[in-house]
């Protein structure tokens, strides 16, 4: 598979990107407050928030490998595994909540060193190798529960997937939190400097004394931990295990990443475009489920609005 | 190396280990090894070839497609959907309009891809959301209608000896293997998977042949549509979603490189069967089935290990760099 | 020797070609005729290359005519230029690793049947015919990839002959070949000659040239010096006739000749178990060359140094202590710097910002925990900005918004903010202007004499003479001169570049 040239093509700056993004959905706010009044009421967009918030924090691991010019397939998987080992470990009580989301991270993270090492030290592509280790995570996660998932949440955890604080749903909170330290992560720390180099020239990244191999792994143990910790909370909000929760979180990720202007090709784009394209992503969800389109309807809407926005970001790349 | 030994080394293994597989579960369950049985897992095999064969054509461009799922499902709805239900129009619509559709998916992935050079990735991606929301919108619940002609032929046996899915299999298989080793077509897909400047210089038209292998795709994903519609006696939407990683498994470990220009059918028959009978050997072990998944994702992290020699992936600049040295005159490689 | 046929088949007329900035090619009258071996000799640069890219359609000439056979002809590619007559022999460029000798001599144009299908049987027939041409002797259905460079040669060049062109180019094409492989090729030559074909060859090496040419041409800074039967020319008068010019740049003063002083740098490498190793050092203050032409081992040479290849032996000490080097980020701890040939690929980030380009090197001096600090940063960068004077509105813009002079500042700058030891330049002032090319100069002398190893390789003659206070000239991976003070000329280096018999050994290693 071969992808574009990351550096003449796809420049733009993110905040023209992320500038286009708000517009768009201020235009949605208005076009839903229109179609059905009291969609862009603080209460309504506290709900789109919530649900946002998990695809959200799926798509933080996803724009960090789609960075450095990988893929992440695993992310379903994980979080999958994060919801059913959470339910499992923590078992409705709070006295387990904290080392079980420990032990769920290093076991998460595990599997993204495996992705890593693989994808950097053996140099499968990042495609393949997730796509295997997505497998992996699957057969290891349903071997555990011995394909009937139990236990639940605990106090805690509920209140963190499902309750509020202070008035805001708490994963709002949290996905603010998190926002502020993944775009400060790729702002303003060594590491997160690196990505950006070795996305977009990985030769250049080595001859520049950059480990890339390390960062690069690091990438994905990162993405694989954060994928976990979303299935953790989920596990909050719905209380109770189910097998597959996670399934369509792969395929919003990558839609959130790319729509945020984050190119496939690595080294341009941010978590803040991801935000935006996750909010985007669910309030076209809830625009078309108030105008009583079925999920057909969303499904042509979502792959469109992916079409025009490559149209969009690679209007430059005429030539292959 | 001749090409004869290079072939050998990529698709002979995994002959070798789907023999050993089944092999194995033969020695273990003899009820493996009774007719009813070899004929169940031909008749599954096929949806899982066909996509890998549709896969295949576009990975030895150098692309890939990811609609393969969606084509598959709105395919399947459509041959679940025709009218003139019961009657010999049925049959005739059923033959023609899936795989049309198919041919025209696939023709405009490839239109979008090669007239203006946005990735593969993201704009098959983009389709196969707009299409499995088009085949929802025909059927938004497994149902529809298939006459059961069809299939009584497609699970029945010619000459009441040969099952019509090993027929379907050899024929399809072959006439991929006759497309991609004799037609200009197929060379020329080689040609630009291999290298698209070289392959443009000695005059292949590369946006073309870019363009007729995502049609291929898209027509052999609807053949798995309207074979998956026979079987089931009905349509599903969302039949189709499996198949899109199946399908580049399924390719990659019967030896196509992802990066393109490497490759052929001549390993899809023993890597489905890899993937199947991996659930069959499991069953008969009495081991739970959740274990296939851990044993697929090993079994393709092997291949991949094996076969990762193959310079292909997304980190293509240090490809390119590798390949620049070649271009000054004089320098040699260490 | 007597030309059967002076029909002169091409005649390229007050040809120019400009690059932006450079004229790479200037007025520069060139003809061949049928059956004429025609040289063309010059050293890097000279745009003796640049020529050839014109003639089969590579580039377009900015002005003149191109002549074939008396009929002006406008190429836009190379498939034109083929289907013109003319062909041109690289390296195993245009060859498929994955598919057999038989395909890449038919690519695209495969032979069918009568049904339309590939006719294999055909295929492999017309192959072995082709390989006849060069006297190869192989299954056609061998791949690509199984073959030895040499072998891929002579396949590039049955593929090229497949297409019986009126004019082949042939451009260095015995570099990778051995002693009987190079015999060989000149007997196709010479058949190919007789043939009637008109031969256009590229090369340095001064005992091809006497041997095969009819004709020379001698080209130097994109123009053409002279062309002349070869009869005319002596090694020695060839060799003069390809440098010899004025030195147009100012270069900062040099070490007082005589002085040595403490070794900097010591390095001994061996690439593999038959490879001779190579070694070298650098004094105090000095700053060293590396010359030869291109493609000679140099950079291969330095990169396998700084780790960026896997090697049999590598030994390097740095002021008398032995280091450990397996990989870039080794080299850069123990304070080596390499400055690499192509920086658009190799140094900068052309879609980040000035600074952060600047700053990548060196993240970790300016941060507290892993996190960067902002100030420090921004001051380090401005300093650096300001020292080097590099042309920015702000230092946020992209790389890809500066000069090609200034984006070399760029590469330069990330690296003396790491305050080396020991730096490779390799082709610093490749693609700068004249300005900036002072301004390096400056620096690299000011480092020198600061303490730091420099060392610099350039294909740049004059660059190398006003720059180096010792020459190491390498040919074909080897060292093959040692040049020092008053015995650095454009003509010893050029001597030893084309590993003509006498060399100065005035100093070792």
């Amino acid at each position: 598979m071969q992808m574009p040239k990351p550096s003449m093509v796809n420049y733009f700056k993110q905040q023209k990107v992320i500038l286009l993004l708000l517009c768009v959905i201020i235009g949605m706010l208005i076009i839903g407050e229109v179609l059905a009044p009291g969609f862009s009421s603080f209460k309504h967009i506290q709900t789109i928030l919530r649900t946002a918030s998990f695809v959200g924090l799926a798509a933080i691991g996803q724009t960090l490998v789609i960075l450095t010019g990988g893929i992440d397939l695993t992310i379903a998987s994980l979080i999958t595994m994060g919801q059913i080992f959470g339910c499992l470990f923590v078992n409705a009580s709070d006295a387990n909540l904290w080392w079980s989301i420990l032990l769920i991270l290093l076991i998460g993270g595990g599997f993204g060193l495996i992705s890593g090492l693989g994808v950097s030290y053996l140099k499968i592509s990042p495609l393949v190798m997730t796509l295997a280790v997505s497998s992996l995570v699957n057969g290891v996660t349903l071997i555990s529960v011995d394909g009937a998932p139990k236990g639940r949440a605990s106090p805690i955890l509920e209140k963190l997937g499902a309750g509020s604080i202070a008035g805001m749903p708490s994963m709002v909170w949290i996905w603010l939190i998190l926002t502020l330290l993944v775009v400060l992560f790729l702002r303003k720390t060594i590491l997160g400097r690196q990505v950006y180099h070795l996305g977009t020239n990985d030769i250049a990244a080595r001859y520049s004394g950059i480990r890339t191999a390390r960062v690069r792994t690091m990438v994905y143990v990162l993405s694989a931990m954060f994928s976990v910790l979303t299935g953790i909370l989920l596990a909050g909000n719905t209380a109770r295990p189910f097998l597959g929760i996670g399934k369509e979180y792969t395929m919003w990720s990558i839609t959130a990443v790319v729509i945020g202007g984050t190119s496939m090709a690595g080294g341009s784009g941010g978590y803040l475009g991801s935000v935006a394209g996750t909010i985007i992503i669910i309030m076209l969800e809830g625009l078309l489920t108030v105008i009583s389109i079925p999920e057909a309807g969303r499904k042509i809407a979502n792959g469109l609005i992916i079409l025009v926005m490559i149209m969009i970001y690679y209007r430059q790349n005429k030539k292959r | 190396m001749l090409e004869k030994q290079r072939n050998a080394q990529m698709y002979l293994p995994v002959y070798i280990a789907a023999i050993l597989i089944y092999l194995l579960a033969g020695i273990l369950q003899p009820r493996f090894l009774s007719w009813s049985n070899n004929v169940n897992l031909l008749t599954r095999i096929v949806p899982l070839l066909l996509a890998g064969i549709a896969q295949t054509f576009v990975l030895l461009t150098g692309g890939i497609d990811l609609s393969v799922g969606a084509i598959i499902g709105l395919t399947n709805v459509v041959a679940a959907s025709l009218p003139f239900s019961g009657t010999a129009y049925n049959i005739i619509l059923w033959l023609t309009v899936p795989l049309l559709i198919g041919a025209a998916i696939g023709f405009s992935n490839g239109l979008i891809i090669s007239r203006w050079g946005f990735p593969p990735f993201i704009v098959t991606f983009a389709t196969s959301t707009i299409w499995t929301g088009v085949a929802l919108l025909i059927m938004d619940v497994p149902g529809g209608d298939i006459s059961l002609g069809l299939y009584r032929t497609i699970t029945g046996k010619l000459f009441s000896i040969i099952p019509v899915p090993l027929l379907l299999i050899i024929f399809f298989v072959a006439s991929s293997y006759i497309v991609l080793r004799y037609t200009s077509f197929g060379r020329s897909i080689y040609a630009m998977g291999g290298n698209k400047q070289v392959a443009r210089e000695s005059g292949i038209p590369v946006e073309r042949i870019e363009l007729y292998a995502y049609t291929a795709s898209g027509l052999f994903a609807g053949l798995a549509g309207m074979y998956l519609s026979a079987i089931m006696v009905s349509g599903d939407p969302l039949v189709g979603d499996p198949y899109v990683m199946n399908s580049i498994a399924v390719a990659v470990i019967g030896g196509v490189a992802l990066s393109g220009g490497r490759g052929g059918v001549q390993g899809i028959i023993g890597a489905a069967y890899i993937f199947y009978l991996i659930d069959n050997l499991l069953n008969l072990l009495g081991v739970s089935t959740f274990y296939q998944y851990v044993a697929k994702g090993l079994v393709i992290i092997l291949a991949l290990t094996l076969t990762s020699r193959d310079r292909g992936l997304l980190l293509s600049q240090n490809h390119s760099k590798f390949t620049e040295r070649l271009r000054r005159p004089n320098t040699k490689r260490n | 020797m007597h030309m059967q046929s002076t029909k002169k088949i091409l005649k390229m007329r007050q040809i120019v070609k400009h690059f932006p900035g450079t004229r790479a090619v200037d007025r520069v009258d060139f003809d061949c005729s049928s059956g004429e071996i025609h040289c063309l000799v010059g050293e890097n640069g000279a745009g003796k290359s640049t020529l050839m890219k014109l003639l089969a359609g590579i580039y377009q000439p900015t002005s003149g005519i191109i002549e074939l056979e008396g009929v002006p002809i406008h190429l836009r590619n190379y498939s034109e230029a083929r289907k013109n007559g003319i062909g041109v022999v690289y390296q195993e460029l245009s060859l498929l690793p994955e598919c057999t000798i038989a395909e890449n001599f038919l690519m695209g144009v495969w032979p069918k049947t009568k049904r339309g299908l590939v006719d294999w049987k055909q295929l492999n027939e017309r192959a072995v015919d082709i390989m006849k041409l060069v006297h190869l002797d192989l299954d056609p259905n061998e791949l690509i990839k199984g073959l030895p460079v040499a072998i891929r040669q002579m396949v590039e060049i049955g593929k090229v002959l497949s297409q019986d062109p009126k004019i082949i180019i042939f451009d260095e094409p015995t570099a990778s070949l051995s002693k009987d492989e190079v015999e060989l090729l000149f007997s196709i030559i010479r058949r190919l000659k007789d043939e009637g074909k008109a031969i256009i060859y590229i090369s340095h090496r001064m005992e091809e040239v006497f041997e095969l040419a009819d004709r020379v041409t001698v080209m130097k800074d994109g123009k053409k010096v002279t062309t002349e039967p070869v009869g005319n020319f002596t090694e020695d008068s060839l060799v003069s006739m390809m440098v010899g010019r004025e030195l147009r740049e100012i270069f900062p003063p040099k070490l007082d000749e005589g002085i040595r002083g403490k070794k900097r740098f010591y390095a001994r490498v061996q690439y593999n178990q038959s490879s001779e190793p190579i070694e070298f050092s650098i004094y105090e203050g000095e700053v060293l060359g590396f010359g030869g032409l291109q493609g000679q081992g140099q950079i291969q040479l330095l990169e396998a140094i700084f780790g960026l290849h896997q090697v049999k032996d590598l030994y390097v000490e740095i002021n008398g202590n032995a280091c450990v080097i397996k990989s870039p980020h080794d080299a850069i701890q123990n304070s080596i710097a390499l400055i690499p040939e192509n920086r658009a690929e190799e140094g900068v980030f052309l879609t980040m910002s000035v600074a952060e380009n600047l700053s990548v090197a060196t993240l970790g001096n300016r941060s507290r925990y892993g996190i960067i600090q902002n100030r420090a940063e921004q001051q380090a960068v401005h300093e650096m900005v300001d020292e080097l004077s590099v042309k920015v509105a702000t230092v946020q813009q992209p790389a890809n918004s500066l000069s090609g002079g200034n984006m070399q500042k760029l590469v330069l700058g990330k690296w003396l903010m790491s305050e080396p030891k020991v730096v490779f330049l390799l082709e610093p002032t490749k693609g700068v202007d004249v300005g900036t090319k002072q301004h390096i100069y400056k620096l690299i002398r000011d480092l020198a004499n600061k303490g730091v190893a420099c060392l610099l390789y350039t294909s740049d003659m004059l660059e190398l003479i006003g720059m180096s206070d010792r020459v190491i000239v390498m040919n074909d991976n080897s060292i093959t001169a040692y040049l020092q003070g008053s015995s650095i000329s454009e003509e010893s280096i050029m001597r030893a570049a084309v590993s003509l018999h006498t060399k100065e050994e005035n100093d070792h290693a």
